[in-house]
């Protein structure tokens, strides 16, 4: 099982994500903002970190460009929550450096699924 | 002052999951007479949202149908006992289907007792009073 860390500003999402992925077994650590969660991963190293992208202040892409402009943190896969579903979104979630995107709303079955697929990927 | 029961208990609190409208209705019925308080869902996954922000208002126990559109009973059965907060809540199946390969996937999801369906009225007041560790 994984040491995850989720970085979600809505506490429903926060809740439902954290809930699901300690179901699964996984220790989960939590930030509310980018420049909380820039800080957690720097100090714990997760195996891997679910990035909101609409957070307030520095956003999601901005903070998964600065992880993967670091030394420290670049190994760590950052998986995108995001409800954008524009025609070329996936497209700057990938260039800013995410591994991959899991739509919003959650639809649980696939969530738990693909987290289990990147964390035995890991 | 807590609300008691027709039977002078303390009400428990009841989470129906059904996607049949008319089983979540019937269940309901039956179980507000005797005294219980009731949530319902729809789907697997509007019982994991709810359960999940409920913080201290957790369900004392979860009547699970096994089939449902989104994510089988077992599938939520196995969220459920899978983490702390919520692994001490009995569940209850609920299944027109009776064979033992179903009964076994089941157990190994965490339910704690079945009932069949269509519902007995008195079968299904005792297995909830059993789960809820009630005396007759």
């Amino acid at each position: 099982m994984a040491h995850i860390l989720v970085i979600e500003d809505n506490p429903d999402n926060m809740t439902l994500a954290v809930f699901l992925l300690e179901s699964a077994g996984h220790a989960v650590i939590t930030a509310t903002n980018a420049e909380a969660g820039l800080a957690l991963a720097r100090e714990q190293h997760p195996a891997l970190i679910l990035m909101d992208i609409q957070l307030p202040g520095m956003d999601g892409l901005a903070a998964t460009a600065a992880l993967k402009g670091d030394e420290a943190t670049r190994a760590i896969p950052v998986v995108a929550l995001t409800a954008l579903a524009m025609k070329g979104d996936e497209e700057r979630i990938r260039a800013a450096g995410c591994d991959g995107y899991i739509a919003k709303p959650l639809r649980y079955r696939e969530f738990l699924a693909k987290i289990a697929t990147l964390v035995a990927s890991l | 002052m807590i609300p008691s029961s027709p039977s002078g208990r303390p009400p428990s609190f009841i989470l129906i999951v059904d996607d049949d409208s008319d089983n979540r209705q019937v269940l309901e019925i039956i179980l507000r007479r005797e005294g219980h308080r009731i949530a319902t869902a729809a789907t697997g996954q509007e019982a994991l949202t709810s359960v999940a922000c409920a913080a201290e208002d957790l369900p004392d126990l979860i009547m699970l149908d096994l089939m449902m559109p989104d994510m089988s009973g077992c599938q939520v059965a196995i969220t459920l006992k899978g983490n702390p907060a919520t692994a001490h809540i009995p569940l209850i199946m609920l299944t027109a289907m009776t064979d033992r390969a179903t009964r076994t996937r089941a157990l190994n999801a965490g339910i704690d007792d079945f009932i069949a369906k269509p519902v007995d009225r008195l079968e299904l007041c005792a297995r909830v009073r059993k789960a809820l560790g009630v005396s007759p």
